[in-house]
């Protein structure tokens, strides 16, 4: 009687594997990269940081809505890629938040690439406005990221440091300026 | 036969049967199928039968993915091979991927039920082939970490051997020496030297082609894949693999000779092989699972034959004791075939062929010890920077070639067009 049920157990335990055997290959894992919750804390942490800065207020208060060009993040972090979708994303979700809660306070200006990408993928004979040498932003809000990425046969670590800048363009004087620090570990197990 | 051996063929017989078939014969067929058709030159249809198949996110995403970015990089459809370069980089970067019910049917039924991610080797090839993608498309942050997490999979090797890390290290100079071109494309030209120094520290004979002057005045790169990569072998029983053949068995690389309009180009200091994946290959990553495998064939081994014995036996308790004894070792030894899926597109080496043209046209023509002949007619070479161009050396690619080719020409016209 014993030995059937073990067998028994054993058979479903089997069975069970093979099932479970055919399970996506994307969605258990987890690696150290950044993801979407950083991405919304983090932007959400440099909004409420720029609406607070002094600096910024100063400026808006003398000479109204600040002209504003969003660039892409450098990618500077060892062993990350950024694709340019998520490089793109990461200031402007910034940018989309900004012009959320406070619309009359900046004026965004797309960027070259953006313009030129844009108007590439319009079609023929529609005009969108003046090219983006003709409307200079006063402004540009950029980002790097940093890391420190260690890994060995057990486990994958990363220290991210990122940071973002609104520069004046005409005087190279940094307005404002935040970062955002998260240290991610992943851990490798049994078949990684 | 008793009512309790009877359960326990049956147990065997349904267990054997699982860990045999698996769950995506078809699939695996079709991959089998489009590896043929890569190896007969009908990229075309390889690219057919793996996009599909790259889409699905059972244990052979990575694999297949692994296989349509090499074909798409043939063709040059860089920004599919890229997507699929970094479906397969997110995997291979991410960890718990077989947690749960693959592993534990790795374990029971059948190594295949994981998710492949390869060797370590393979895992930094990966990461060199979207490196290049990246390169090529001068996204030179990209690139270089790419290239970067490239040197990362290596160390997957055992921490504590570090003979056989040291090994791996300088057998993968060319990782070092692509970090070093991205770093110096990217104006970075410390960085760029500290990374010369070390190709030059782990491999004396490419020290010319590790010259950082030679690099930064190149401004049309060939990088050219040459030859066939390693090959899974299992042994007599299926339960231990490695890697064939040895590089002192598959004969002396060859080296390139290039023509550009027609003339030799003098490479004879530089023209070195930077890696060879059959030295490279040498060394399995020794994982727990390969304990358990070897361990279920052994006893399985001594079931068989402890039933065998006991069979023989003229009592008839046991010779039923045997024959559980033998159904329960025919079960050991059939759920412990090892995982023999392999990326098949892996080439001997990879060469790195900096060359400094005159801005312009030019036509460059790549063969080896007079065989797999390839023109290509046009290649632009820029002024300031470089133009890089990927080159599959192969008796199914020889001829002659027009610059852009077909996908790529395509891919600049629908992003005119807007389509």
């Amino acid at each position: 009687m014993r030995t059937t049920l073990t067998w028994q157990v054993f058979v479903w335990l089997g069975l069970l594997a093979w099932l479970g055997g055919c399970s996506s290959a994307v969605d258990s894992g987890y690696n150290s990269s950044l993801d979407s919750i950083d991405l919304q804390a983090m932007t959400n942490q440099m909004a409420v940081s720029i609406m607070a800065s002094p600096a910024v207020q100063a400026e808006i208060k003398a000479n109204g809505p600040l002209r504003v060009v969003c660039e892409p993040v450098e990618n500077r972090m060892t062993g990350e890629i950024l694709p340019q979708g998520q490089a793109q994303a990461y200031t402007a979700q910034v940018r989309a938040l900004l012009s959320e809660h406070n619309p009359d306070q900046f004026m965004w200006i797309m960027n070259r690439d953006e313009f030129y990408a844009l108007r590439q993928s319009e079609l023929a004979g529609v005009p969108l406005g003046p090219s983006p040498d003709a409307v200079n932003p006063q402004y540009a809000l950029t980002a790097r990221f940093d890391s420190l990425t260690q890994e060995n046969s057990d486990v994958r670590s990363s220290f991210y440091l990122c940071v973002y800048r609104l520069t004046d363009l005409d005087q190279r004087r940094v307005l404002w300026s935040g970062s955002y620090r998260v240290k991610k570990v992943a851990v490798k197990g049994f078949l990684d | 036969m008793s009512c309790r051996v009877s359960r326990l063929l049956l147990a065997s017989v349904v267990l054997a049967g699982l860990a045999l078939c698996g769950c995506q014969n078809s699939a695996e067929r079709q991959g089998q199928d489009a590896v043929t058709a890569y190896y007969e030159g009908d990229f075309e249809q390889a690219r057919t039968l793996l996009e599909p198949l790259a889409r699905q996110t059972n244990g052979d995403f990575v694999l297949n993915n692994n296989r349509l970015g090499s074909t798409d990089l043939v063709l040059y459809r860089l920004d599919d091979a890229q997507s699929a370069f970094l479906r397969s980089y997110e995997v291979l970067n991410s960890v718990g991927v077989n947690d749960g019910g693959r592993s534990l049917g790795a374990v029971l039924l059948s190594e295949n039920i994981k998710v492949w991610k390869g060797e370590p080797w393979e895992r930094a090839l990966v990461n060199f082939y979207l490196g290049l993608t990246y390169y090529m498309q001068h996204d030179y942050g990209n690139a270089r970490a790419a290239f970067e997490n490239a040197l990362f999979k290596l160390r997957d090797y055992d921490p504590d051997d570090t003979d056989k890390y040291t090994d791996k290290d300088s057998n993968f100079a060319l990782g070092y020496l692509m970090l070093a071109k991205s770093w110096q494309r990217l104006g970075e030209a410390d960085k760029a030297q500290a990374q010369f120094d070390r190709v030059r520290q782990l491999r004396p004979d490419l020290a010319s082609l590790a010259d950082a002057d030679m690099n930064r005045e190149a401004n049309l790169l060939l990088v050219v894949d040459w030859g066939q990569g390693p090959q899974l072998a299992t042994s007599f029983d299926g339960s231990v693999v490695g890697f064939v053949p040895p590089p002192y068995r598959a004969g002396p690389i060859y080296l390139p000779r290039v023509l550009v309009d027609d003339q030799d180009y003098d490479m004879d200091d530089f023209a070195r092989a930077p890696v060879d994946t059959l030295a490279l290959a040498q060394d399995r990553k020794w994982q727990s699972i390969d304990t358990i495998r070897a361990v279920k064939s052994a006893v399985g081994s001594g079931l068989l034959v402890g039933g065998a014995v006991m069979g023989m036996s003229d009592r008839r308790q046991n010779q039923e004791i045997g024959l559980g004894l033998f159904a329960a070792g025919l079960l050991l030894k059939a759920t412990s075939q090892a995982d023999t899926r392999q990326w098949e597109m892996v080439p001997r080496t990879i060469y790195v062929l900096p060359l400094h043209v005159s801005p312009g046209l030019h036509n460059v023509t790549v063969e080896f010890a007079g065989d797999y002949r390839q023109t290509w007619i046009g290649l632009p070479a820029p002024a300031t920077g470089d133009d890089t161009y990927y080159i599959h050396a192969g008796p199914w690619y020889e001829g002659t070639q027009h610059w852009p080719p077909a996908a790529l020409h395509q891919q600049s016209a629908g992003t005119a067009s807007g389509q």
